[in-house]
């Protein structure tokens, strides 16, 4: 038989052959063993370390996994483990130990929607004093259910700014706002017309102008120091019934 | 199907006959006009038809706590038609690669590459295959002046006016096909569903501009990544090759991947070819639209062809990687820069019908700052790999 072929066939038979990943299992450890730590939603599996939006109506469930330097998960901590949340500043949120599962907090947001801060997961292991701790990690409060989509806003690089709006100290940003309907289909003929306005909290935060020919479009100038945080509100009047709908806060970030 | 002897530089590109500008790399970024393009080329009827390609089969060996090893393919095939239509050109374009199951949906081992999503969680130090499908292109091509002509490039799945040509396709990296760990912020963009570029250019000047869907592929790479897509970003690329030997380009883009943050890439790179000797500077930044920080990369790589067997390699790479990349949030510092060298040396050990084969060899040592030790067990990270691979030798007809 011919080496060549022969090798060919072996190779091809390997090849994707490799070592195990990181992800293909978990395993124990001890408490020094844990390296870093990630932040998950306890019912949705999404990961959450990087950013942690809480709705301003709702509490939402909190798990930490545990990993080791090597990059494995480690779901049993010789000896247990248990853990907390330290909020900064401490009135953006609250959170609460779940019976039996040690390394899930139950997390309710206690500041408006639009503000924001970090987390840092403390680690505490039963019958020892020894307290680790990771982070921070961004929280910030998002409008929950009850504006439920019907109002978004995007600016002209269509990109959605409805939970969040970075200002930039000398820069106007174009923003528009879209309303949806229930089914979440854009609503680009009502009734009557509607006219929209924006304000901010604090007043000083920032300016929106209109522009013209554009109504639902407004020139966002930020009119206050770098690193001012605030939030904006928008308020649609509906000219067939002369009602006014308010939706906000929407945080508001000078950087 | 006749074929036909084409004049080497006439082969780089599909224009007009006898008009000759750069080569096109990937999409429609240019390589320097002396550019070496080996693959097949023949006319079939209208039609003038290139195929090229790389097939590596390569064992990786990562060292460290985070290392890992695979046998695996590196591969892709790529082809390229062309044709008079209506006083211009009209051409279509294909680039396959079976790295979704040669190397597998995780990848192949590779410290410090970003995390990607994997099967729910999220896996690390591995670079993704690439798509299946990595282009679906047309582009038209016509006059408009005695010294500029317009284009028009329209990708299923293509590489925006964004970035240096994709190392894939870079004369430099022709004997290393492992991706460069700035490949997330200079040109990974080669693979976005959904482009839409126009562009002018003379001989030596090429200017263009692109909306492109900014998502990124997911991690199943054999289907088309429609859902939800929509040409929210925005890139510009100017190039200029004012000697045959150099192509130099700039580039800006507005990218909204959607899942994170949108961002503004930087780039600029420098591709110079003397005869055998390839070289390339690229440089790329990350600028997320709210931390307005800018994550800047470089990269320096080079290829030396001695004497059409013997060939050595470099790469040298500094990049500033974030926490998130790394899936190391809330352990290291928000950012955290790394270096990396490689050298490789590959000879040819055969070659039928044009198809060369080469044996080659490429080591690397990252380098990491303090706050990684504790992950990858030291400070300077090391790993090899060792390949077969098979390429066309020379221009084919």
């Amino acid at each position: 038989m011919r080496v060549g072929p022969a090798l060919f066939a072996t190779f091809a038979a390997c090849t994707a052959c490799g070592g195990s990943l990181p992800s293909d299992g978990a395993g124990s450890g001890t408490p020094a063993a844990i390296a870093s730590v990630r932040l998950f939603d306890g019912n949705r599996g999404s990961d959450l370390s990087v950013h942690t939006g809480l709705p301003d109506d709702q509490s939402i469930l909190i798990e930490a996994r545990l990993y080791a330097p090597d990059g494995h998960r480690l779901t049993d901590i010789v000896g247990g483990v248990a853990m907390d949340l330290q909020f900064n500043p401490a009135a953006v949120a609250t959170s609460l130990p779940v019976p039996g599962r040690p390394l899930q907090r139950l997390v309710t947001p206690t500041a408006p929607a639009g503000a924001s801060g970090t987390q840092t997961v403390v680690l505490t292991f039963p019958g020892t004093t020894d307290a680790k701790t990771f982070g921070p990690y961004h929280v910030q409060v998002q409008s929950g259910s009850h504006t439920s989509g019907e109002m978004r806003l995007f600016d002209s690089f269509n990109a959605e700014l409805t939970q969040h709006i970075p200002l930039i100290t000398g820069d106007t940003i174009r923003i528009e706002v879209r309303l949806y309907d229930s089914t979440g289909a854009r609503r680009t003929n009502i009734p009557g017309g509607a006219e929209i306005s924006i304000h901010f909290a604090p007043d000083s935060l920032a300016i929106a102008l209109p522009i013209a020919g554009l109504p639902f479009w407004r020139a966002v100038t930020a009119t206050s120091l770098l690193g001012s945080e605030g939030s904006l509100f928008v308020s649609v009047l509906f000219l067939a019934d002369s009602t006014t709908k308010t939706y906000g806060p929407t945080q508001v970030l000078v950087h | 199907m006749a074929l036909a002897t084409t004049p080497v530089l006439a082969q780089h590109e599909g224009h007009e006959p006898g008009v000759v500008f750069p080569p096109f790399g990937s999409g429609t970024s240019w390589l320097p006009a002396s550019a070496p393009m080996p693959g097949f080329h023949f006319q079939a009827s209208d039609w003038r038809v290139m195929v090229h390609g790389s097939v590596f089969l390569q064992y990786i060996q990562e060292f460290g706590q985070r290392g890992n090893y695979q046998l695996g393919s590196l591969n892709w095939v790529m082809g390229d038609a062309a044709r008079p239509l209506a006083g211009g050109v009209f051409r279509a374009r294909l680039m396959t690669s079976a790295e979704y199951y040669t190397v597998t949906r995780a990848g192949y081992p590779q410290l410090l590459q970003v995390s990607q999503p994997y099967k729910g969680g999220t896996v690390t130090d591995r670079m993704h295959p690439h798509e299946l499908f990595s282009e679906v292109a047309v582009m038209y091509d016509r006059r408009l002046s005695d010294a500029w002509r317009w284009s028009v490039y329209l990708a299923a799945v293509g590489e925006p006016a964004l970035g240096p040509v994709a190392y894939l396709h870079r004369p430099s990296a022709i004997n290393d096909p492992i991706a460069p760990l700035s490949h997330h912020a200079q040109d990974v963009t080669h693979e976005s569903f959904g482009v839409a570029t126009l562009g002018v250019f003379t001989r030596t000047v090429h200017l263009e501009a692109s909306v492109f869907n900014g998502a990124h592929p997911d991690e199943v790479r054999t289907n088309f990544d429609y859902a939800g897509a929509r040409f929210n970003s925005f890139s510009a690329r100017l190039t200029v090759n004012p000697t045959d030997r150099w192509s130099i380009a700039g580039s800006a883009a507005y990218i909204d991947p959607r899942e994170h943050q949108p961002l503004h890439r930087l780039g600029f790179s420098a591709l110079h070819v003397a005869g055998s000797w390839s070289t390339s500077f690229v440089w790329g930044a990350n600028v997320p639209t709210d931390t307005r920080r800018v994550l800047n990369s470089a990269l320096l790589e080079t290829n030396v062809d001695l004497d059409s067997r013997n060939a050595l390699f470099g790469r040298a790479e500094y990049v500033i990687r974030t926490a998130d990349e790394l899936a190391l949030v809330g352990s290291v510092s928000e950012d955290v820069p790394v270096g990396s060298l490689a050298l490789g040396y590959a000879r040819r050990v055969g070659r039928f019908r044009g198809v060369g084969a080469w044996l080659g060899a490429r080591g690397d040592v990252d380098f990491v700052p303090e706050d990684l030790r504790l992950f990858y067990g030291s400070r300077t990270l090391a790993g090899f790999m060792v390949y077969l691979h098979l390429r066309p030798t020379s221009i084919k007809s």
